[in-house]
């Protein structure tokens, strides 16, 4: 009985079908390499539902002098795997949006954005050129390997090259910022102490004060007009750290609480102790963040890196309701500290319990930070 | 009422025998009847007869509803629960066994290479049988799921038709994938 089927001629409304029950971003990209009517499929599929596909963020652990190989630990496997990554060897790395990473030469001052899948890398104006402060481009300095903390897009500069990065600098933590196309990166000068996190969230650069203070910037204009937007801080002063994060097309307001705890070698050491969410509620004629007392469905990946927001449901391998967290605060309070102390503190605070867990039970104890890295695919899946 | 027979007629002009209450799984049928269509023959042009039976068999299996075991697991007991407060233990335990007897039957039924699988699945989405659709499209996919283009290929008869330079390419990219970032 001859039968007529062919599946790569199957209906495409079918193929979606089959690619929703496909939650990998892997078997989608395989599914791609199938042959040419499955990959415009996929292709199709991935504009009209993009929004469905997620993928959980991996650690990026730190690098070491003596080998090329970067490791990244999944939380999908619980494992650490190695990546042979020879471009960021020896480099201060910090994570930026959309899976680009910026690196930092420590003899030369270059900077690159650097796509770790794609391999494409991108050259920025080198660390000497930030109208303030000028550095003295002494190799070595340690001031060069940690010049920049966090960096965000404005879009993705693999798709567009028009974009914006608004970077946190130095240990002062100020503001500065790139135009695609300029020569060089221009340090903001505020009347803010310092800040601890910037986002970017529906077209607008949010970023927050150590006190817990809003601003936007509006990078259409030049220079750039910069909007208090909450000037309150959230609750009374402890020890604590700020984050922002997009949920759900919202914006979030996370605050980090630490405690001092002795540890078995009876060094002092800084833990996280809890979190507290607020979300913005915009809509009122005055600016507010509302606290939650649940995220429900949600998990955050905050600390050092790209903070994100997935649904549990897609990811029955990690808790819902819950903050997956690095140690970020090393460098942050290192002004304060005569020691360096090291970025041991990563784990996994609950809502429904309050507890903090460890989610991995093998990290050592770094002296550079790790962070959260969201891999974005290229070639096939990712040029619409 | 739920001995009223239908008769279907398969692609190839063979004629089959329903329940009007199976036939009422399918929404295509459904309408068909409620439209008042029942003395003749319905014709189902693009359904064969290798396929049409295993259809049958399953619009028997489940009668008015549309659903899958696992909708039926998830809505039937928690409703339930839902609308009686002290709901009746026996009651929720004879409705595990249904469930996981349906289970067992489903992984029996679906028992079947792709070439019936690609029928199949044409035949649900063209009848509009909810359950069998969702059936067969978890069957594809998982055929997919975790498998490298090669081995999808081989499950499902696909040649590639990339020319030699796109199949390069493709090979560097799943290489890259299966050495470095394929975790899961």
């Amino acid at each position: 009985m001859a039968s007529t089927e062919d599946w790569s001629e199957l209906l495409p409304e079918l193929m979606n079908l089959i690619l929703d029950q496909l939650t990998h971003i892997s078997d989608h990209l395989r599914f791609a390499s199938v042959c040419s009517s499955w990959k415009s499929v996929t292709i199709n599929y991935r504009y009209y539902r993009r929004h469905l596909l997620h993928q959980l963020p991996l650690l990026m652990l730190p690098g070491n002098d003596n080998t090329e190989t970067r490791n990244f630990f999944s939380l999908s496997s619980g494992k650490c795997y190695g990546f042979h990554i020879p471009e960021i060897h020896r480099k201060w790395c910090c994570a930026s949006t959309q899976g680009w990473l910026i690196t930092v030469d420590e003899s030369t001052g270059e900077i690159q954005l650097f796509n770790p899948v794609s391999r494409d890398r991108i050259l920025l104006p080198s660390l000497f050129t930030f109208s303030y402060p000028q550095l003295s481009c002494k190799p070595g300095d340690p001031s060069v390997s940690d010049y920049i903390d966090k960096a965000i897009l404005s879009s993705n500069p693999g798709r567009t090259p028009d974009y914006v990065i608004l970077a946190i600098v130095t240990i002062d933590k100020r503001l500065a910022y790139y135009k695609s196309g300029a020569d060089r990166w221009i340090t903001m000068t505020t009347r803010w102490t310092w800040f601890e996190d910037v986002i970017n969230y529906k077209g607008l650069f949010y970023a927050v004060t150590n006190t817990g203070k809003v601003l936007t910037y509006d990078f259409s204009f030049e220079p750039p007009i910069e909007t208090l937007i909450i000037c309150r801080r959230p609750g009374r002063r402890t020890w604590e750290r700020y984050y922002l994060v997009e949920s759900l097309g919202e914006l979030l307001l996370v605050r980090r609480h630490f405690g001092w705890f002795e540890n078995d070698d009876t060094r002092l050491r800084i833990k996280t102790v809890r979190f507290e969410v607020r979300k913005l509620m915009a809509e009122s004629r005055q600016n507010c963040f509302r606290i939650m007392r649940s995220i429900g469905d949600r998990i955050l990946f905050l600390g050092y890196g790209c903070s994100m927001s997935v649904a549990a449901q897609d990811f029955p391998e990690c808790k819902g309701n819950s903050i997956y967290f690095n140690g970020d605060y090393c460098y942050r309070y290192r002004r304060f500290l005569k020691k360096p102390v090291p970025y041991h503190d990563t784990g996994v605070f609950n809502f429904e319990n309050g507890s903090v867990e460890s989610f991995y039970d093998s990290f050592p104890i770094w002296t550079t930070p790790a962070f959260w890295i969201t891999p974005t695919y290229p070639y096939l899946l990712d040029y619409i | 009422m739920s001995s009223t027979k239908i008769f279907l007629k398969s692609s190839d002009d063979k004629t089959f025998e329903i329940d009007e209450t199976a036939a009422r799984a399918s929404e295509t049928l459904k309408n068909i009847i409620d439209g008042g269509c029942l003395d003749g023959v319905i014709p189902l042009p693009n359904v064969s007869s290798n396929i049409l039976p295993k259809v049958i068999e399953y619009c028997k299996k489940h009668g008015g509803d549309n659903g899958s075991s696992k909708k039926i697991a998830n809505g039937g007991v928690d409703k339930d629960k839902e609308i009686l407060p002290d709901y009746d233990e026996e009651e929720d335990k004879r409705e595990k066994v249904r469930v996981d007897e349906l289970k067992k039957w489903e992984e029996e039924y679906m028992d079947f290479d792709q070439q019936v699988l690609y029928d199949l699945m044409l035949a649900a989405n063209y009848l509009h049988i909810k359950g069998l659709l969702d059936l067969t499209v978890e069957k594809a996919a998982s055929m997919i799921r975790g498998r490298t283009p090669d081995q999808i290929r081989e499950n499902f008869n696909i040649n590639s038709d990339f020319t030699p330079e796109e199949e390069e390419e493709m090979i560097l990219i799943e290489d890259e994938w299966d050495d470095e970032w394929a975790f899961d």
